[in-house]
């Protein structure tokens, strides 16, 4: 007997009939199927209890407040308080997307010191301990006290009184912040108006039936902007600028005025107010000082007709806003280009209370008013001559030590070559931030704060609301990374200051914030906010009638200042666009953010300006081309995108963008608008009111 | 031996079965036959599953039924949060409500004890019923909203007084209980599978409808 | 697919957006991928890669300065129900691996990403390109994968993705309903974008539903909805005043005349195959 061929065969066919009748290819065919869906590299996002917890966002001076969700000891979604008198549920891009800067690659891990040459990127991790104790050596050892400057995110509140008293330890005067729209404000407030130390202006939006924006970018972030963006979609507006932004899109009426001209416009309007005799008489004659001569001081320089030659707008539709904000029932005027993030100069902060003054609407229901003070038991004294100030900080040799507690300078404050130059030779820069800022980078010594996710500190708001409101950030989760509270810190580095024991004497921050926010606390642990009364309704003022004196002011500056460079070597004029898609302030977008950010905005990480096709013709530009932008501060290279709601002669370029650090999902992304921005200062004020800047754009 | 030749040698030998002098042979050949298909069979059957599945022990022992009396039902450990959701099995934190300290002579509650409440460590219990991540199941809509029995899908665990090793699929990483112990998909109880065909069975029964993808999935 | 009702009532969830409110903000895209853990790119300026399932898209009337506008459309999966709203959506009739069909208890186009292998007919078949495919495996640098919810599984490279109405939510929502044994509310089942979004331009709820906002907002005047000529029937309707942006709308040549009529913005006579 043979085994041949068949044998084997009959085995096979055995062994593939027994296969057959075994489960092993039906349940392998299945698993193998279900192996090709379940790669063990995709995340599986662990579950447990759901949690919402308060908050409030830092990201920008809105003052939003945040409900956080929480997936057990994870945070994975920030959403908008639902019953907040602020954002009433509704929250922007980028305070949704903190989440994304949390646990992002801009985290900075620990407190760590300079390695190798600055900005470099080298560090050497540090404790705590030693960190704090390195940072009170370094202020003990300085020359001179004058030479410290501090730069803080809020004006006041909790963590900046600990920043001006530790200044005053040392004896410098240099407390700081970025200057804003509310600078000038403030300013222009005191002169009509008065103004006690402390007091803000706000918009009771709310309560108007008309917004008249000049260059405000009601609809993409100025003021608190959730709140200004439901106004947009609710209000008449009349938007005054040269760009077709939401703002102008959504406007009722769009006046495409000369580039930073807006003050000039709304004296104009004033003026045809008085001329077709427009204005609110009663109010204007019972309740204001100065009107004859402010009155007689218009009709000289700035009818309709006079003023065509500066802003280019036709005085027939000077006239057609005049008699449009004259007839509203409670119009409302406001100024600050684009997010408010820039001053204006006090002669244009003044015209625009001057107008909103000739129609009565000051403190009243949906008109400009006066905000009440923070009744902060730690309070911060102001500080004089802030301009200057920081524009010392932008000139070489007069700064020893900056300290940078969330504004970001490098950034914020880089308008030019020149100015971030002189910020790279200051002696030591000390950085509080929690991202790996352009600030940070730069810095020798970072001591990272928590986020606003991560803590419990006061968040005073400064953004144009009708009434004086302070939020609370609370610690939705312990920190992620070894950072610290810069309270603490500053306590704890306060009392190693040589005098500093007795002045830095609270045990901890917690104790010291409870502390400091004085009757507001309650409202503020239990609420996650305080809100003041509205300060025109209120009390003696009110039964006196005096709450609404407003004084006529003829402004000494310029209204509208002049940029710097010649006609003909830069012969278009750059302005920055705004979107509350990118954020423009000292923290950068998330990932999330950068998703949103249109493709006729940013490509491949080049920036795109937009320009008239007819101005595109006019330099030998097509849409898609590459080219160089070029301003008397700085060029870069960019593409070109054509958009017919450009004003002629005018280029837009997105603002906050060309962020140099964070990670790579941020940072290394198109060209940053102040960079090439420069300076205009206000002569009444010595604040850079830059509205943009002549330019010039070269194909290649 | 050339290969036509044989190839025609093996044609004329099946055309020609009843052939008395070929008997021998084919007898061997059907043996053969039973030979391949016997060792198929106890592959497929006995080894494969074998090979298939990982055994492993959970951290430590657990008795339902002990658990069971002392807390008088399943919902105690097993609860609902008040949103609706279903808080699966015990986090650390209930547990010690009550095993702050040993309290019996158990070799497990030691261990749970020493080593687990002790070091503030959740248990990393294997869950035998676990799903993929790509599956949204509501204990809700079926507890509460269609009245099912625990055991209607994970039959008599609460009855158990040990817990049995645990069983992953090495291929798909899912525990055996989703497929069912026997490797040929058979069910003899509703609990015995949790397949979504299972699901899909009982929901065409009961609804009228296999429902739409996200009926289960997320 | 599937075609069988599951509750008596059948709901049909739809969204409504003003675009005259809308400021093109971008809250719902941030949103919506923060809620349905939607992968990042280092570069998301590729339009092509980038993956939001709620796209704002702006589009201008095509007029010179200064009377140009702009209108921005946030376009989240339109989950068209078909031309007979029986469930023949585009993308649902063409999927060979059943893993996308059509809910006819709420109308949602539902999905199961496993269950994709990536042939992409669907996104072909999608007149409203509001299908993303997954080049790549998403990668979450650092710890953001501790930002991802339980709630919506991370996708895989090879499978195309979609809106789906925030669907967990209403998942959850449900959950609380029989925990407190009642019916689901209008709101608490709304999509993350819904929720977000700043200046109240979206609207969701039950299109059946006489007590839902939408249900009268979608007979609006001023209602129409993305290429109503394909006949897609989708349950996503846009508001506008404004003639030009109804008439984007639908791609209309400008030598067309639109009918007006609510809901329904189709062309006289002739139709649109």
């Amino acid at each position: 007997m043979k085994i041949n061929r068949r044998h084997f065969l009959a085995l096979g066919m055995g062994a593939t009939a027994g296969t057959l009748l075994s489960p092993l290819p039906w349940k392998l065919t299945d698993d193998a199927s279900i192996w090709t869906q379940n790669w063990a590299w995709t995340p599986v996002p662990e579950t447990g209890e759901y949690l919402y917890t308060g908050g409030a966002c830092t990201l920008c001076p809105g003052g939003c407040n945040l409900a956080v969700r929480k997936v057990g000891e994870r945070v994975v979604k920030i959403e908008g308080q639902a019953d907040s008198p602020v954002n009433t549920g509704d929250l922007c891009g980028v305070g949704l997307s903190a989440a994304q800067l949390l646990y992002g690659p801009s985290r900075i891990e620990g407190p760590m010191a300079r390695e190798g040459k600055r900005g470099e990127g080298k560090w050497k991790r540090l404790t705590w301990e030693e960190a704090e104790a390195q940072l009170a050596k370094k202020l003990n050892s300085l020359s001179d006290g004058k030479g410290v400057a501090a730069l803080s995110a809020f004006r006041s509140g909790s963590v900046s009184a600990l920043i001006q008293r530790l200044l005053d330890t040392l004896g410098s005067d240099r407390f700081l912040t970025l200057p804003s729209l509310h600078d000038s404000l403030e300013q222009a407030m005191a002169l009509t108006m008065g103004r006690a130390p402390g007091e803000g202006v706000g918009f009771d939006t709310e309560n108007t039936d008309l917004i008249l924006s000049l260059g405000s970018s009601v609809a993409e972030g100025w003021g608190s902007p959730v709140r200004m963006v439901k106004a947009a979609g609710a209000k008449k507006m009349i938007q005054v600028e040269p760009y077709l932004s939401t703002t102008a899109s959504m406007a009722d009426m769009w006046v495409p005025a000369k580039p930073g001209t807006e003050g000039v416009f709304a004296l104009s309007v004033a003026a045809a107010m008085v001329q077709e005799k427009l204005y609110d008489h009663i109010f204007v004659s019972t309740a204001t000082e100065g009107f004859p001569a402010f009155s007689a001081w218009l009709l000289e320089n700035y009818t309709p007709k006079k003023a065509e030659a500066v802003t280019g707008v036709p005085p027939a539709m000077v006239k057609k806003v005049a008699v449009a904000f004259a007839g509203a029932r409670r119009p409302v005027a406001l100024c600050g280009r684009g997010k408010g993030e820039t001053p204006v100069s006090l002669a244009e902060a003044l015209a625009v209370f001057a107008l909103n003054a000739l129609k009565g609407s000051v403190q009243r229901d949906g008109g400009l008013v006066k905000v009440g003070a923070l009744p902060y038991a730690v309070a911060v004294a102001e500080s004089e001559a802030m301009g200057e100030k920081l524009a010392t900080l932008t000139e070489k040799g007069k700064t020893e030590l900056l300290l940078d507690w969330g504004t970001n300078p490098f950034y914020t404050l880089a308008t030019s070559k020149k100015a971030a130059e002189a910020l790279a030779s200051i002696g030591t820069i000390v950085s509080f931030s929690p991202y790996m800022d352009e600030t940070a980078a730069m810095a020798d010594l970072i001591l990272p704060d928590h986020t606003h996710l991560e803590k419990m500190q006061d968040v005073p708001v400064r953004a144009g609301l009708e009434r004086s409101t302070v939020t609370l950030t609370q610690a939705a989760i312990a920190p992620v990374m070894d950072t610290k509270h810069t309270g603490e810190v500053l306590i704890s580095v306060g009392a190693q200051l040589d005098g500093g024991r007795d002045a830095f004497s609270w045990d901890d921050y917690e104790s010291y914030l409870e502390e400091s926010c004085g009757e507001m606390w309650e409202s503020l642990s239990e609420n996650g906010l305080w809100q003041g009364d509205i300060a025109w309704k209120k009390g003696l003022e009110r039964i006196l009638g005096t709450s609404q004196r407003f004084t006529f002011v003829i402004p000494e500056g310029p209204v509208a200042l002049p940029a710097e460079g010649s006609a003909s070597s830069h012969p278009l004029t750059l302005v920055p666009s705004w979107s509350l898609r990118i954020s423009s302030g000292a923290v950068a977008d998330a990932p999330f953010t950068m998703k949103t950010i249109e493709d006729r905005v940013l490509t491949e990480g080049v920036s795109h300006v937009e320009l008239h096709p007819s101005t595109a013709r006019k330099a030998g530009l097509a849409q898609g081309d590459t080219a160089t932008l070029a301003t008397p501060f700085g060029s870069a290279k960019v593409r070109v995108t054509l958009f017919e709601g450009v004003m002629p002669g005018v280029v837009a370029l997105a603002a906050g963008l060309g962020h140099t650090a964070f990670d790579g999902f941020i940072g290394g992304k198109g060209t940053s608008y102040t960079a090439l921005s420069g300076t205009m200062v206000d002569s009444a004020t010595g604040f850079n009111c830059t509205w943009g800047a002549r330019a010039s754009l070269a194909k290649g | 031996m050339s290969l036509p030749g044989e190839k025609q040698t093996g044609r004329e030998q099946t055309g020609s079965s009843g052939d008395p002098t070929n008997k021998g042979e084919s007898g061997l050949v059907a043996l053969f036959f039973i030979v391949g298909l016997a060792a198929s069979l106890a592959i497929g059957w006995i080894v494969f599953p074998k090979l298939l599945y990982s055994k492993s022990e959970q951290p430590f022992d657990f008795s339902h039924v002990t658990h069971a009396d002392a807390v008088g039902d399943c919902e105690s450990c097993h609860f609902f949060r008040e949103d609706g959701t279903y808080a699966g099995v015990p986090t650390l934190a209930q547990c010690t409500e009550c095993h702050e300290e040993v309290q019996g002579e158990s070799e497990a509650e030691e261990t749970f004890v020493n080593e687990y409440v002790a070091e503030e460590k959740e248990v990393p219990w294997k869950i035998y019923s676990r799903q993929p991540d790509c599956v949204f199941f509501s204990h809700a809509a079926h507890v509460t909203g269609a009245g099912m029995d625990c055991a209607e899908c994970h039959g008599d665990i609460g009855e158990s007084e040990s817990l049995k090793p645990y069983e992953e699929n090495r291929l798909t990483g899912y525990s055996r209980d989703i497929w069912g112990k026997n490797i040929a998909g058979m069910k003899k109880n509703s609990w015995d599978r949790m397949k979504m065909e299972d699901c899909g069975a009982c929901h065409k029964e009961t609804m009228g409808s296999k429902g739409a993808c996200f009926q289960c999935h997320k | 697919m599937n075609t069988e009702s599951n509750e008596t009532r059948a709901k049909k969830f739809g969204m409504v957006i003003d675009l005259d409110k809308c400021t093109g903000c971008g809250s719902c895209m941030v949103a919506c991928s923060a809620e349905n853990n939607i992968p990042v790119r280092k570069d998301e300026s590729d339009k092509l890669l980038s993956i939001t399932w709620i796209r704002v898209y702006r589009i201008t009337n095509g007029k010179d300065f200064p009377d140009t506008e702009i209108c921005y459309f946030p376009r989240p999966c339109q989950h068209c129900g078909g031309k007979h709203d029986d469930g023949h959506s585009p993308c649902v009739s063409v999927c060979p691996a059943t893993a996308t069909d059509y809910d006819h208890s709420t109308g949602i186009v539902s999905q199961i990403y496993t269950r994709c292998f990536g042939c992409r007919y669907c996104m072909a078949a999608c007149p409203y390109h509001a299908r993303y495919f997954n080049w790549w495996d998403p990668v979450w640098p650092a710890k953001l994968e501790e930002s991802l919810s339980p709630d919506v599984s991370p996708r895989m490279r090879g499978v195309v993705e979609k809106c789906s109405f925030c669907f967990h939510r209403y998942q959850l929502a449900r959950d609380k309903a029989y925990q407190e044994e009642r019916d689901v509310e209008e709101m608490e089942y709304q999509t993350a974008c819904t929720q977000a979004c700043p200046s109240g331009a979206i609207t969701f709820g039950d299109l059946n539903n006489p007590d839902h906002a939408v249900y009268t907002l979608k007979k609006d005047k001023r209602a129409f909805r993305l290429l109503e000529r394909l006949h897609t029937n989708p349950k996503v309707y846009y508001l506008s005043e404004r003639e030009w942006v109804r008439r984007a709308g639908d791609n209309y040549l400008s030598n067309e005349e639109p009918t007006g009529a609510p809901g329904a913005y189709e062309l006289k006579g002739k139709g649109g195959h």
